[in-house]
């Protein structure tokens, strides 16, 4: 997809641009796929096995694992729980995900948490408030300007599509082994 | 045959982040077919606006879409798990195909 011409005036796609004004929720991202930028992935933004009682406590307990970093803003977490409940993230995979996030403005540097939980939680499944998924797997990510991180959310469907990926993220049982493969899927 | 080129939409919450994700995909499926896709990300409260303004030859999304929108909406959730994702991919190839014959 295309990349807003503003920000990525190599794009060489005017086509779109000049028949439309352009709506600030529009993003062209065909254009700047070989731009990007990094996604921090390590250890202390991963818990393995997480007794969490709900999707909110998730969502706090790897937002603040975020906040202690300074890459996202204080109310970051409560801004991902607001949009979870407009757009859904819940993937039915072949174990099934949740794929929580928010809008760029509440992140301060571009990061991907993960929480494999010990009971699996409840989410509406995305595209749906109806359907459900019991997420196993709850991957909290944090970017900073998404248009610029295209190939690498190409690969993250690529992670939820493949089976054994999946396999390994669940039964992790070492933050370090995880944050390492992790850092080598997305490379 | 000269390549024929479809401006397609790809919707979904943040109008990026799963829109991004599926986007390759499609100017992949429709590549072979002798047609380039021009995929442009949106959130799903505009589309009813960008469509009408013409243009546009179908959307697809992972979000349900408010309002009336007069050109083929394709659900493409299934691309993100892989369920399903072969019938979506010939659904996409079946609409690109009507539309440029």
């Amino acid at each position: 997809m295309r990349q807003l011409p503003s920000i990525c005036s190599d794009s060489g796609h005017v086509g779109g641009g000049s028949v439309f004004s352009p709506p600030q929720t529009r993003n062209d991202i065909s254009g700047c796929r070989k731009k990007m930028s990094k996604i921090i992935i390590s250890d202390d933004l991963i818990e393995l096995d997480l007794g969490a009682g709900s999707k909110e406590e998730v969502i706090h307990t790897l937002s603040d694992r975020m906040l202690a970093r300074d890459l996202v803003k204080e109310n970051y977490a409560g801004n991902v729980l607001r949009r979870e409940k407009e757009f859904p993230t819940g993937l039915p995979t072949s174990i099934p995900v949740a794929l929580c996030h928010t809008e760029a403005e509440f992140v301060l540097e571009s990061a991907l948490a993960v929480a494999t939980l010990k009971n699996p939680l409840e989410f509406s499944q995305m595209g749906s408030l109806e359907k459900k998924v019991q997420a196993e797997i709850v991957f909290l990510l944090a970017l900073k300007d998404p248009k610029k991180q295209v190939p690498w959310l190409q690969k993250m469907m690529n992670v939820f599509k493949d089976k054994d990926t999946l396999q390994k993220i669940r039964y992790s049982e070492n933050k370090q082994e995880l944050a390492s493969y992790l850092q080598r899927v997305f490379e | 045959m000269a390549n024929k080129k479809l401006t397609i939409l790809a919707v979904c919450g943040s109008g990026v982040v799963s829109s991004s994700m599926i986007s390759q995909k499609v100017e992949d499926t429709l590549e072979p077919l002798g047609i380039e896709a021009e995929v442009i990300g949106l959130l799903p409260t505009s589309v009813e606006e960008y469509v009408n303004r013409g243009g546009i030859d179908f959307v697809i999304s992972t979000s349900p879409i408010p309002g009336e929108i007069n050109v083929p909406v394709i659900k493409g959730v299934g691309l993100l798990t892989g369920f399903g994702e072969e019938e979506i991919l010939e659904e996409i190839r079946e609409t690109a195909r009507e539309i440029v014959e």
